[in-house]
């Protein structure tokens, strides 16, 4: 088992800067799920520490040795592929046995021993009797398992996984995610995990870090991932429908505090918008809202802004509403049962404590501890 | 009568039955989506409405008219393609206009709806471009743009957002169901995606093997299945199923789930018990992660099982869970979240409103 | 309506058929019939076939050594160009080499070349070598033509393959070598085969290089026929034979190999 490090890595492709000063780590035995969207660098990343790839600079410690003039066989890591990469010319028991059987590995292995291990992991992951198949002749969700397998059958110190189930339907997806996270925890095993989709990340991951051009933006747990955004972006990667996030200034009002968003006016805690106007002078910064945060009713709230609905979207225990005023376009998910017609006018109103500031140039977050505030 | 009626039509391709005995109204204004898995022969249908594929037998009618010798031309219909079907040579803004130019509209109402339809998909600023060096989402854009220029009496579709990313795929979603409101136009619209379908249309006709399993609206379809399968191709994550057998236990109704006991309603118990005479009580049990609760601490009339893992996926949490030989899924909103972690013991309650039972044989619905 | 469709189309299907095959029927026919035959109008199409021009094939004439000639020019030059333009193609395709366009435009601008022009250069060269008439030669003088061929249309099936297989090869500590054989080649059979039938195809008919490169000790097949046309007289029937005999093996061979030709077989092997 083994600790991965990359401090301050840079890759570039020509004139393409596909990693830019990455700095990752990923404790033993844990799973680090890298999130970010297409062209993103994760693949890089994992080609980098598999040693397909070379850094052009910075360092890739694998167990706190220095890897990065160390050929890929000998890092001792395994790597699945977003394709599968299986061979098509081979039965699946051939694929599980190339590893066992290559110079490097063919003087540990006798052929009675590759077949015992290729049996064994084959039992372990269910595709015992799919052994005589060709890869062509298996179902995606197989094909995944026989990636897997050809993986683990080495006894690798860092799994590397690249979009393992990016290609099957959304419902062997769930069943896939609790697998993988299951196996890697009995094994016990050092795994990086890539994926563009953000509940996967969350559902699997120990740690999620989330990339973008090259860069990481933020590492942490699921839940820090999820509740306190570091950027504008993450806000907009995490959640389906993705945060809302919008232009936004504080008003005053004789006595009391608003959060105007266009023609939206919508009631601010003080202590909120005083808190916020210590760390944007001018009191204008885009405000993040989960569609999910939110308050939706026909009955009027009072004090509270009224929308008009764009389009609903029943999802059958839920329901998507477009809402609109004027140029402000929301989206929030409620509960199923409401049943909005196209035009109809709702009341709205925001969660306080889960609302999230964005710098409006940086896009950073504006960082103002609310959840330790009492409203 | 119906603006499109299907009338017992068959499909065979050599051996193949594709379709079979398809039953299928469609009223004008509507949004009808014929959603299932690949192979499933929703496409081969929307191709036969569109009279691209001949009908091995039966009939297709279309404002009355039985349509099933009448050319594609001819039926005034519109399609877009799952694989976009552009024309190579000829710019986007010419790909929109075709269809408008083969009416022989005037130049400017030609651009007008061109604008108009490029400004909605989000397409403006590529009409110049030639299709090629496009993006595959792109691409489809304007396939879908091509199909929605055209006054059609029908607007099929064949998977026409499987292609955009999930962003413009949701932003897609909410303009075409915004348009479908707001103009009235009738669609048929072919998907394996249930999200697009739940979220857009009016009524759903779920298929499999070639035959339509049910038709309903998105409510119906996902608050009654009539069978296992459009209750496990609806929902996500996916419902769970168990096996069980109906049992009187002093006096109530109650199922043996894994050795547990379970107490149910009356009124559902009756119904089941009407139904599962035949079976020796024996039924399967289906419930959606969604109508899962837990609990920590001791309560009446539950299930116990082991968490064996947490997904914490935003705004709610997912957990697998081992009731005796089985694993189930449930789905816990964060704000009614217990913080359970793996490994602790839990008790599982279902909502006893939204259980299903289903023919352990034939699948179908014991109760609706 | 719909069968009178049916059966023009087919009639247009027939006619387009029989301009497209004419040749060869005219030429088979021509065979087998006498002198006379050969030069009554209208032509007859049914008639006694007559073999004496087949035996005159085999008796007088070289048709034995000339076969064997384009055997050995043709298997050497095929197989060689194979064996060095398949590796050839595997580098292009995958490593990252010095002025790797530039050698790939250039192997190409070969093929582009029409033949004619290098006639010429090839006869003096080889005269002055003193190698004319030889096998070597003509082997040399194909393999410049095949060669080019053949890296290129490899080149494009190992771009095919994901380069997925072979990292995750590199990761199990394969070498270079085993990669491409192991993986790579495999993957590759049906262009392999593809190109190899092309080769030969192109080599077995090729006259014009043959014609003014050999004379008596190298000549193949094709200039063998062009010698049975004299300032004199056409020996149609025996010219027709010939040629019969000549495409004959290209048929049958063509005929048997089809099969494998069949492409994708990665297909399926990725994604779900």
């Amino acid at each position: 088992m083994a600790k991965v490090v990359l401090k301050n890595v840079y890759k570039s492709y020509g004139e393409v800067k596909a990693i830019r000063g990455v700095n990752l780590s990923c404790e033993e035995g844990q799973l680090l799920a890298l999130l970010g969207p297409s062209g993103a660098g994760k693949t890089t990343t994992l080609k980098l520490i598999a040693g397909l790839e070379k850094c052009d600079g910075g360092e890739i410690f694998l167990n706190d040795r220095n890897v990065n003039e160390v050929s890929p066989f000998e890092r001792n890591v395994a790597m699945t592929f977003e394709n599968y990469a299986l061979y098509p010319h081979f039965t699946v028991f051939e694929n599980l046995a190339f590893p066992l059987r290559s110079p490097r590995r063919r003087h540990i292995y006798s052929e009675k021993d590759v077949r015992k291990k290729v049996e064994e992991i084959a039992t372990l992951l269910g595709i015992h009797q799919l052994l005589d198949r060709r890869p062509t002749q298996l179902s995606g969700g197989q094909r995944q398992r026989v990636s897997l397998g050809r993986m683990l059958v080495t006894n690798p110190d860092v799994f590397l996984m690249d979009e393992p189930i990016a290609h099957l339907d959304a419902k062997l997806r769930y069943f896939l995610t609790g697998e993988i996270k299951k196996l890697q925890k009995r094994l016990g095993v050092t795994t990086i995990y890539t994926t563009h989709d953000y509940m996967e990340a969350l559902a699997i991951g120990d740690r999620v870090a989330v990339i973008n051009t090259g860069k990481v933006l933020q590492v942490g747990s699921p839940d820090e991932i999820f509740n306190r955004p570091n950027t504008e972006f993450i806000g907009k990667l995490i959640g389906d429908p993705p945060m809302n996030v919008l232009e936004c200034e504080i008003v005053k009002k004789e006595k009391n505090y608003f959060l105007k968003i266009g023609e939206l006016i919508h009631p601010l805690s003080a202590r909120m918008a005083e808190k916020l106007l210590q760390e944007v002078k001018d009191g204008k910064s885009r405000v993040g809202i989960r569609p999910t945060d939110m308050q939706v009713s026909r009955e009027k709230i009072p004090g509270y802004p009224e929308m008009e609905v764009y389009v609903s979207e029943p999802l059958g225990d839920k329901e998507i509403l477009t809402l609109k005023k004027g140029n402000v376009s929301i989206q929030a998910k409620i509960k199923a049962g409401l049943e909005s017609k196209v035009g109809e006018h709702l009341w709205v109103k925001f969660d306080f404590k889960r609302l999230h500031f964005f710098d409006r140039e940086t896009g950073n977050r504006i960082h103002l501890d609310v959840e330790y505030l009492v409203l | 009568m119906a603006l499109l009626k299907l009338e017992n039509v068959w499909k065979r391709y050599g051996e193949v039955e594709a379709v079979k005995n398809v039953n299928l109204e469609c009223e004008q204004g509507e949004f009808l989506s014929l959603l299932g898995p690949s192979g499933c022969g929703k496409t081969s249908t929307l191709r036969m409405i569109a009279g691209l594929e001949k009908i091995t037998s039966g009939n297709i009618y279309i404002k009355g008219q039985l349509v099933n010798d009448l050319q594609p031309g001819k039926r005034n219909i519109a399609m877009a393609f799952e694989n976009y079907a552009l024309y190579p040579t000829l710019v986007v803004y010419e790909n929109i206009a075709f269809p408008l130019r083969a009416k022989k509209l005037s130049e400017k109402e030609i651009k007008k709806r061109v604008l108009w339809v490029a400004e909605l998909l989000e397409i403006e600023d590529i009409l110049y471009s030639k299709p090629k060096g496009l993006s595959g989402g792109q691409q489809q854009r304007i396939s879908l743009a091509r199909a929605l220029v055209k006054d059609a009496d029908i607007h099929l579709m064949d998977e026409p957002i499987s292609h955009l990313d999930a962003d413009m795929r949701r932003r897609m979603r909410r303009e075409l169901k915004r348009l479908h409101q707001t103009t009235g136009m009738t669609v048929v619209y072919v998907t394996h995606d249930q999200l697009e379908a739940m979220s857009m249309a009016d009524r759903i006709a779920v298929m499999n093997n070639g035959v339509i399993h049910q038709i309903g609206t998105p409510t119906e379809i996902f608050n009654h299945p009539k069978d296992e399968f459009v209750a496990g191709f609806i929902g996500s994550p996916p419902i769970n199923f168990l096996e069980s057998r109906l049992r009187v236990e002093k006096g109530r109704y109650a199922i043996e789930v894994e050795k547990f006991l379970y107490f149910i309603p009356d009124r559902l118990g009756k119904k089941v018990e009407k139904a599962s005479d035949l079976l020796g009580g024996r039924v399967r049990l289906g419930v959606r992660p969604g109508d899962i609760a837990l609990s920590l601490k001791k309560v009446d009339n539950a299930l116990s099982g082991k968490v064996i893992l947490v997904e914490p996926v935003g705004e709610s949490v997912v957990y697998h869970i081992r009731l005796g030989e089985k694993e189930i899924i449930a789905e816990v909103s964060v704000e009614e979240d217990i913080n359970v972690s793996e490994g602790e013991g839990i008790r599982i309650i279902f909502n006893p409103d939204r259980l299903y039972f289903f023919h352990p044989e034939t699948g179908k619905s014991l109760h609706t | 309506m719909k069968k009178i469709t049916t059966i023009l189309i087919y009639a247009f299907i027939t006619i387009v058929l029989f301009v497209f095959v004419f040749h060869y029927i005219w030429m088979v026919l021509t065979s087998f019939k006498t002198r006379l035959d050969i030069f009554t109008v209208p032509p007859k199409f049914i008639f006694k076939p007559y073999l004496q021009n087949y035996i005159d094939v085999f008796t007088r004439g070289r048709f034995l050594r000339n076969f064997l000639n384009s055997a050995i020019v043709v298997a050497c030059a095929t197989f060689i160009s194979v064996a060095v333009g398949t590796p050839a193609a595997y580098s292009l395709a995958r490593f990252e080499l010095m002025g790797k366009k530039h050698i790939s435009m250039w192997i190409l601008s070969i093929r582009m070349m029409p033949p004619i022009v290098a006639v010429i250069p090839f006869f003096l060269i080889a005269s002055k070598l003193r190698i004319l008439d030889t096998h070597g030669l003509l082997m040399l003088v194909y393999m410049t033509f095949n060669l080019p061929f053949v890296i290129w249309i490899l080149r494009s099936f190992f771009e095919d393959v994901p380069i997925e297989l072979e990292q995750a090869a590199i990761l199990d500590g394969y070498s270079r070598w085993s990669i491409f054989t192991k993986v790579a080649l495999p993957l590759v059979k049906p262009g392999l085969v593809s190109v190899t039938i092309l080769c030969i195809i192109f080599s077995w008919n090729e006259f014009l290089f043959a014609n003014v490169l050999t004379k008596e000790v190298a000549q193949t097949l094709p200039p063998a026929i062009s010698v049975l046309v004299t300032t004199r007289t056409v020996q149609w029937g025996r010219v027709g034979a010939l040629a019969t005999l000549v495409v004959l093996p290209i048929v049958i061979f063509t005929y048997f190999i089809q099969r494998h030709m069949v492409r994708g077989l990665t297909l399926g092997a990725v994604k779900g």
